[in-house]
C-alpha cells in the first residue's frame, strides 16, 4: 500500500516548507532513515527522511514548491505499485504563494497525526461576532440588570472600555469589553435583567462589518429555520422593551464626582445622595468623614426630578409611555423583607373597636394648655403601658430562642417618600405624653432626612402603624421582624353605637393587632388588647 | 581468548541500545508529524554511553543527565510508552506531560532527571553523592553532561567540592564534539575535558564512547573506586551524535563525509559483530530482539498517541508540596502497578551521622600548611 | 521569657532542629570554624561536627546546587548565604532547579531546603552589598519567602522553614542580628504564610516586613502622640502573601501605607497594592501610599545612604498623606 511522505515539522515555529531539491527520483529504492529531499524551513535547510522502506512512487510537491506541514509531498510503496488517484489528487500550491494544505490524506497513522484543518477564519477571526456576556461580579450574583448602555450600536469599542452600567445584588458596576470591535447588537436593553453568562450584546470583531443583522454564531444544535436575529432595539429574551430614561445623578456642575470608593459605598448603603455632599479631601474628594458628617447633620433632600404630574397633559395623540424607575436600595430591601416575612412569619389578627371619646378629650385638654399631643401619642403611650403590664407580648423570636425584653421600646411606622422606616421610641412606658410627643416628632423628622442612626431603628417588640390620617377605617399590617407584633390603627370617626341599650354617637377607632404565632398565642394578644382598650377608654389609668 | 562477558550481558546491552535507537528514530518521526513539540534532542549515535555505564552500576545507584535525556532512562528500565507519552505532552507521561523531552524523571528507577540549563545538574549530582556519604551508604551517583557544560562555572565549582570531600560521583562527559553548532575545540583552551580533572586532584580519563563494552569497563572500575571512598571520577566519553543538536538543527557546521565516517563507528553493529565473533550469540537472536523492540516502540507510540492530555486540574498541582502530600509514583499512577522500590530515607531520629567530613586535626594541619597557624 | 538577640534566636532554632532531625545540615561560607560571618552558627561546629556544619568554598552556585541535590534524596539542608547579594550567583540553582523540581518531575521529587542569609542594607557598604532582593524570589512559584523582623519570629519561622517540604528563602538582616527581643524557649513555631498585627490601630494600616518594621513602629509611636492610631501589619511571609490579614486590616482602617526597603518597581509592595485595589476597592478612603527605597543604587556616603532608605519621617509623611492631613 502506498504511504505518503509528509512535509515534516522541523522547528517549533515551522508552518510550511519549500522543497529545495529531491535527492531521490521516482522509482528509486528508499530505506528508513534515508534522506529523500532537502527542504527549506523558516529557520534553515534540512533533509527530509523516509520512515519506511520502499520505492518512491510519486513526487507530489516538486522542487521550489511549497507545502504545509503535514501535507504529503511524495508517496512510497512497493515496486511498480500505483498511487491511489484520490490520494495524489492534491496539488501543491505554486511557490511562492502561501501554502494551502490539501486535505490531509489518511495515512497509516491516524488522521489526528496531521495538523488540525486550517479553518481559523471561520471561528473568532476577522469579521466574527463576539458575544459580550453578563459578567459575574460577586460571589452571590446570579443575574444583573443593565442600568444604562454607555455605547450604542455602531460605536467602536476597545478592550477595556466600559460599555454598560450594571446593577447587581450588591452594587452598581461597569461592564467592560474584552475585545476590540464595533457594538453590533444590544440583546439586553436598559433596565432589563440577564443571567450571568448570557450574552447581553454582540461585538463585530475589528475589520468585520458592523452589520447589526449579522447572523448569530451557529448554535450547538442545528437550529430550525429561525426568524432573523432580533434587531438591536428588540429584546431577545421576549417581552416588551420599554425605552427607558434613567434618572441621571445630579452631576453638580457637570464635573466628575470625586469620591473615595469607601465613601461611595457608605452613601449607597445609607441611601445618601452623594452629589449633595461636600468633599474635604484633595481636589474636593468626598471621603468617609464627609459622608459621616452628612449622615449626622443631614443634607437637604435632593431636589429629585419630579415625575410629571399625573394631570400633565401629553401632546395630542400621544399616549404617554409608562415611566420605569429603578428600585431604590431601600425599596429593594423593603420588597425583599416583605416577601420573606409574610410567608415566613405565621401571622394571626385580632381586632377591637375602641371608644375614643375620653382619649380625644385628653388631647383637647392638652391643646388648651398649649401642648401638642396627638391621639397617636396617646396610643403609643397606651401600647407601652399595656406591654409593661403584659410582658408576654414583649418578646421576639431570634433563631431558636425567645428574647424577653425588659424595657418597653415601641416602634412607630413613618412613611417616607420612597418607602417607610420604623424609628423606635425607647422606654416609652417611662415617658410622659409630652416627652413622647416631642420625641416621636423628632424621630420622624430625622427619619425623613434619612439621618437615623442604626440603633434608632432597631429593637423593640411591637410597632404602631397609624393610617388614620388617611381616613382608613381598618387595616392589617405586616410584622416587622424580629418584632413579634404590630398594631394597625384606623381613623377615629363618629359612629353610632349601642351603649346600655341606647343608641349613641361616639368617637370610635378600630385597631388590629398582627401577632407572630410562633411566640404569641391568641389569648395573650387578646388580654393585651383588652388592657389597651381599657387604657384608651379610661386614659386616667395611664397615670398609674 | 574467551570473552569475559556473559551472553546475557551482551544481549541485554544490545537490546537496550537498539531500543534507544528505534525509540529515537520514532521520536524524530513523531516530531515531524507535529506530535512532539518544543526542543527535542535525539540520542542517536550515543547509545553506548548510556547503556555501558548502566550495566556497570547497581539499579539503586543514582543517575541524572542533561536535556538529551531519553537514552538513560530507557537504559535504566523506564517504561518506553510513558517516556514517549511525556514527549507527546500527555497525562500518562512520567511527569504528567509537565516536563516534556528535556525533563524525564523516573525516580523508581533512580533516574533523577533531565535538566535544561547547561551544567545545572552537575552540582546536584555532587549533592546526591554527598547524601550517600552522609548516610554512610555505598551508593554512587552517575552524572551525564555535554562537552560544552565543561565550560560552565558549575563544573569547576562542583569538581572542587566533590574532590575535596571525596564524594562518590562519576561524571560522564558526553563529548559529541559540538556544543550545539560550535565545535568544542573552538571554545576551549583545553578541549580534552578529562584533563581538567587534574586541576582538582581528581581522577580523569578518556573513554571510547562508541564502544559499549569500553564504557562498561570504565564505569565498573570508576564505581569501585568511588565506593571505596576514594573520591569522584571524570570520564570523557568520546562519542558522536548522528543527528543535529535538536530537531531544528540542519547540522551544516559539519560535513557529510564526517557524519558518514562516524556512522561506520556505529556502536550497535559493533556490539553485534563482537558477540557474533565471540560466538556468544547468533544472528537469529539479534533479529528476534530487533523484532521485539520494534513492536515495543510501536506500542509506545500507540500508547502515547492514545493517551489523553493531562487534566487541567494538574495545572495547580506539583508546584508546592502540601502538608502531608505524598510523592507521585508514575507507574502506580499510570499503569496501576504496585511500586515497591521507591526510595526510602531514614528518619531524623534513626539516622546517625558518623562521617567526619573534615576532622579537626586535618583542618588544623591544613591551616598550618597554609601558614595560618604555627 | 528570655531576651535574645536575633542571631541568638536563629542559632537556637538551628540547634534545636539539628538536634531533632539528623537529616538537617548547615552549609555556607564561614559557618564552621569561623563560627559564622554574623555569628549565627556560633558553637554549632563543636556541637554537630564537620559533616553537619560545613565550611563551603566561595562557590555560591556550587554549594547551593549541591545542597539542592542532597535535598532531592532526603536530606534537609540549610544553606547560609553570607549575604543575599552573593546569592545572585546561586540563583540558577534556586530558581531553575529547587523551585521547579517538583513540577518537572510531575510530583515525584520534593526539595525541602532553606536558603537563608541577611538581606538589605548593612550600613555604609555601597551598592553591591546593600540590596533588598526579596521581590526577586517572591516572583517564583515553587518557592516560599519569609522575612521576619523580630527575634521571636526569626526563631519560629526558621523552624517552620526547616520542617517545610518546599524550598524556603529566608531574608534576615545585617542590622537585625544584634537586636534583642523576647523569644519563647523550645518548641516555638511560627507558621509560614501568616502575617501578624504587631500594633493595633484604627486610622491607618502600615504594612511592612523585616527591618522596615522598626521604622514603622517608631512612626506609629510618634503618630499616636498626634492622635493618629496606626495599625502595623508585619507580613513576615512574602510568598504566599497573607491576603486575609491584609484585607482584614484594610477593611478596618480604610487607609494604607506600605513600607519596603527594596525598590518600588515590581516590589512586593506593588503586589500588596494590587491585592488591595482588586479585593478591597470599596473599602479604600484614599489611594494607597508606598514608602520604598529610592530608585537609585545605594551610595557609601552616610547622608546619601540615609536619604536612599525609608525612615520614620518618610512613613509619617505618607500616613498623613493618606489621611489627607498633609502639612498638618
Amino acid at each position: 500500500m502506498a504511504t505518503p511522505i509528509q512535509m515534516p515539522s522541523l522547528s517549533p515555529t515551522m508552518k510550511e516548507g519549500k522543497i529545495v531539491k529531491w535527492l531521490k527520483k521516482v522509482g528509486d529504492k528508499v530505506s528508513s532513515g534515508e534522506a529523500v529531499a532537502e527542504v527549506e524551513t523558516d529557520k534553515s535547510n534540512l533533509e527530509i527522511e523516509a520512515f519506511d522502506d520502499g520505492y518512491l512512487l510519486q513526487i507530489v510537491v516538486g522542487e521550489d514548491q511549497m507545502a504545509a506541514v503535514g501535507a504529503p509531498i511524495a508517496f512510497l510503496g512497493a515496486k511498480g505499485e500505483k498511487v491511489d488517484a484520490g490520494k495524489s489528487a492534491a496539488k501543491p500550491a505554486e511557490a511562492p504563494s502561501a501554502a494551502k494544505p490539501p486535505p490531509p490524506p489518511a495515512p497509516a497513522a491516524k488522521p489526528a497525526a496531521a495538523p488540525p484543518p486550517a479553518a481559523p477564519a471561520a471561528g473568532g477571526g476577522g469579521g466574527g461576532r463576539i458575544a459580550v456576556a453578563m459578567p459575574s461580579l460577586s460571589p452571590t450574583m446570579k443575574e444583573g440588570k443593565i442600568v444604562k448602555w454607555l455605547k450604542k450600536v455602531g460605536d467602536k469599542v476597545s478592550s477595556g472600555d466600559a460599555i454598560a452600567e450594571l446593577e447587581t445584588d450588591k452594587s452598581n458596576l461597569e461592564i467592560e469589553a474584552y475585545d476590540d470591535g464595533t457594538l453590533a447588537e444590544i440583546v439586553v436593553g436598559e433596565n432589563q435583567t440577564a443571567e450571568v453568562g448570557a450574552p447581553i450584546a454582540y461585538l463585530t470583531a475589528k475589520g468585520g462589518k458592523a452589520a447589526a443583522a449579522a447572523p448569530a454564531p451557529a448554535p450547538a444544535a442545528p437550529a430550525p429555520a429561525a426568524p432573523a436575529p432580533s434587531a438591536p432595539a428588540q429584546a431577545s429574551g421576549g417581552g416588551q422593551v420599554v425605552p427607558l430614561r434613567r434618572e441621571e445623578p445630579a452631576a453638580a456642575g457637570g464635573r466628575r464626582l470625586r469620591a473615595s470608593p469607601l465613601a461611595k459605598k457608605i452613601a449607597r448603603e445609607r441611601g445618601l445622595d452623594i452629589n449633595q455632599v461636600r468633599g474635604s479631601g484633595p481636589s474636593g474628594r468626598i471621603v468617609k468623614r464627609d459622608i459621616e458628617e452628612a449622615l449626622t447633620k443631614g443634607v437637604s433632600a435632593p431636589a429629585a426630578k419630579k415625575a410629571p404630574a399625573p394631570g400633565a397633559r401629553p401632546a395630542a395623540g400621544v399616549r404617554p409611555e409608562p415611566q420605569v424607575v429603578p428600585l431604590t436600595s431601600m425599596r429593594k430591601v423593603i420588597a425583599q423583607r416583605m416577601t420573606e416575612v409574610k410567608p415566613g412569619v405565621p401571622h394571626f389578627y385580632l381586632t377591637i373597636e375602641v371608644d375614643m371619646d375620653a382619649a380625644v378629650k385628653v388631647r383637647e385638654e392638652a391643646k388648651a394648655m398649649d401642648l401638642k399631643v396627638s391621639v397617636n401619642d396617646l396610643i403609643v403611650k397606651a401600647v407601652a403601658m399595656a406591654v409593661r403590664r403584659y410582658p408576654k407580648i414583649n418578646v421576639s423570636l431570634q433563631g431558636d430562642h425567645v428574647v424577653q425584653y425588659s424595657t418597653v421600646d415601641v416602634g412607630i411606622a413613618v412613611a417616607l417618600e420612597e418607602g417607610l422606616i420604623t424609628p423606635i421610641l425607647k422606654d416609652a412606658d417611662q415617658k410622659g405624653l409630652q416627652a413622647i410627643s416631642t420625641e416621636v416628632r423628632e424621630l420622624a423628622e430625622r427619619a425623613r432626612k434619612r439621618a437615623l442612626k442604626p440603633d434608632e431603628y432597631t429593637g423593640g417588640s411591637i410597632t404602631v402603624s397609624n393610617l388614620g390620617m388617611y381616613g382608613i377605617d381598618q387595616f392589617v399590617a405586616v410584622i416587622n421582624p424580629p418584632q413579634a407584633s404590630i398594631l394597625a390603627v384606623g381613623a377615629v370617626a363618629d359612629k353610632a353605637v349601642v351603649i346600655n341599650g341606647q343608641l349613641a354617637v361616639r368617637k370610635m377607632m378600630t385597631a388590629t393587632l398582627s401577632c407572630d404565632h410562633r411566640v404569641i398565642d391568641g389569648a395573650i394578644g387578646a388580654e393585651f388588647l383588652r388592657e389597651l382598650r381599657g387604657l384608651l377608654e379610661h386614659p386616667t389609668r395611664l397615670l398609674f | 581468548m574467551a570473552s569475559p562477558y556473559s551472553k546475557e550481558l551482551l544481549l541485554t546491552m544490545y537490546r537496550k541500545m537498539y531500543l534507544i535507537r528505534r525509540f529515537e528514530e520514532r521520536a524524530g518521526q513523531q516530531y515531524t508529524l507535529g506530535k512532539i513539540a518544543g526542543f527535542c534532542h535525539l540520542y542517536i549515535g550515543q547509545e553506548a554511553v548510556a547503556v555501558g555505564p548502566n550495566e556497570a552500576i547497581r539499579p539503586d545507584d543514582y543517575m541524572l543527565s542533561a536535556y538529551r535525556d531519553h537514552g538513560q532512562p530507557l537504559a535504566r528500565g523506564s517504561d518506553a510508552g510513558m517516556v514517549m507519552a511525556e514527549l507527546f505532552g500527555r497525562g500518562t507521561g512520567y511527569s504528567k506531560g509537565k516536563g516534556g523531552s528535556m525533563h524525564i524523571f523516573d525516580i523508581e528507577h533512580h533516574f533523577y532527571g533531565g535538566y535544561g540549563i547547561v551544567g545545572g545538574q552537575i552540582p546536584l549530582a555532587a549533592g546526591m553523592a554527598f547524601a550517600s556519604r552522609y548516610r554512610n551508604e555505598d551508593r554512587v551517583t552517575v552524572c551525564y553532561f555535554g562537552d560544552a557544560a565543561a565550560n560552565q562555572g558549575a563544573f569547576h565549582e562542583t569538581f572542587n567540592m566533590a574532590s575535596k570531600w571525596k564524594l562518590p560521583v562519576i561524571y560522564i562527559c558526553e563529548n559529541n564534539r559540538y556544543g550545539m553548532g560550535t565545535a568544542i575545540s573552538r571554545t576551549s583552551a583545553v578541549p580534552e575535558i578529562y584533563k581538567r580533572a587534574a586541576a582538582y586532584g581528581m581522577r580523569g580519563e578518556p573513554v571510547d564512547g562508541m564502544d559499549c563494552l569500553k564504557m562498561y569497563e570504565a564505569v565498573k572500575d570508576a564505581a569501585a573506586y568511588c565506593r571505596a571512598g576514594k573520591g569522584p571520577v571524570l570520564l570523557e566519553a568520546n562519542t558522536y551524535r548522528f543527528r543535529g543538536h535538536s530537531m531544528a538543527d540542519p547540522a551544516n557546521y559539519r560535513t557529510k563525509q564526517e557524519v558518514e565516517e562516524e556512522r561506520k563507528n556505529d556502536p550497535i553493529p559493533k556490539l553485534r559483530d563482537y558477540a557474533l565473533k565471540q560466538k556468544l550469540a547468533e544472528d537469529a537472536q539479534f533479529d528476534a530482539i530487533e523484532e521485539e523492540v520494534k513492536a515495543q516502540v510501536d506500542a509506545a507510540v500507540k500508547f502515547a498517541d492514545e493517551s489523553p492530555e493531562p487534566s487541567l486540574d494538574e495545572l495547580w498541582r506539583d508546584t508546592i508540596v502540601a502538608e502531608g502530600e505524598e510523592d507521585v509514583r508514575p507507574r502506580e499512577r499510570v499503569l496501576g502497578m504496585k511500586v515497591t522500590n521507591w526510595p526510602k530515607y531514614p528518619s531524623g531520629q534513626e539516622l546517625k551521622v558518623t562521617w567526619d567530613l573534615e576532622p579537626r586535626e586535618q583542618a588544623e594541619q591544613a591551616d598550618k600548611k597554609a601558614g595560618l597557624s604555627r | 521569657m528570655p531576651e535574645l538577640m536575633y542571631r541568638e534566636a536563629l542559632n537556637q532554632a538551628l540547634a534545636e532542629e539539628m538536634e531533632r532531625d539528623a537529616n538537617v545540615f548547615l552549609i555556607g561560607e564561614e559557618v564552621g570554624r569561623y563560627n559564622g560571618a554574623f555569628k549565627v552558627s556560633q558553637g554549632l561546629l563543636d556541637r554537630f561536627g564537620s559533616a553537619r556544619i560545613i565550611d563551603a568554598p566561595i562557590s555560591e552556585l556550587g554549594f547551593a546546587g549541591m545542597s539542592v541535590g542532597a535535598a532531592m534524596v532526603g536530606l534537609r539542608p540549610v544553606v547560609e548565604m553570607m549575604t543575599w547579594n552573593f546569592a545572585i550567583l546561586a540563583m540558577d540553582q534556586i530558581v531553575n532547579n529547587a523551585a521547579k523540581l517538583r513540577h518537572m518531575s510531575g510530583g515525584q521529587l520534593r526539595c525541602p531546603i532553606v536558603f537563608r542569609g541577611p538581606g538589605g542594607a548593612g550600613g555604609r557598604l555601597s551598592s553591591q552589598h546593600s540590596q533588598a532582593l526579596e521581590a526577586n524570589y517572591a516572583h517564583f512559584p515553587g518557592l516560599k519567602v519569609i522575612a521576619p523582623a523580630t527575634p521571636a519570629d526569626a526563631k519560629g519561622l526558621l523552624k517552620s522553614a526547616i520542617r517545610d517540604e518546599n524550598p524556603v528563602i529566608m531574608f534576615e538582616g545585617e542590622r537585625l542580628y544584634a537586636l534583642k527581643g523576647e523569644v519563647p524557649e523550645g518548641e516555638h513555631v511560627v507558621p509560614i504564610g501568616k502575617a501578624d498585627v504587631k500594633r493595633e490601630g484604627t486610622d491607618v494600616t502600615i504594612i511592612t516586613w523585616s527591618r522596615m518594621y522598626y521604622f514603622c513602629m517608631e512612626a506609629a509611636e510618634q503618630l499616636a502622640k498626634e492622635g493618629i492610631s496606626a495599625e502595623v501589619l508585619d507580613l513576615r511571609t512574602l510568598r504566599p502573601l497573607d491576603e486575609e490579614a491584609i484585607l482584614a486590616s484594610v477593611r478596618k482602617t480604610n487607609r494604607v501605607v506600605i513600607v519596603e526597603e527594596g525598590w518600588a518597581l515590581a516590589g512586593v509592595g506593588a503586589s500588596v497594592v494590587d491585592i488591595i485595589q482588586s479585593k478591597a476597592f470599596d473599602d479604600l478612603d484614599a489611594p494607597v501610599e508606598r514608602v520604598t527605597g529610592l530608585d537609585v543604587n545605594m551610595s557609601y556616603a552616610a547622608n546619601l545612604e540615609n536619604a536612599t532608605q525609608p525612615d520614620a519621617p518618610k512613613i509619617i509623611a505618607a500616613v498623613k498623606k493618606v489621611l489627607y492631613r498633609e502639612g498638618a
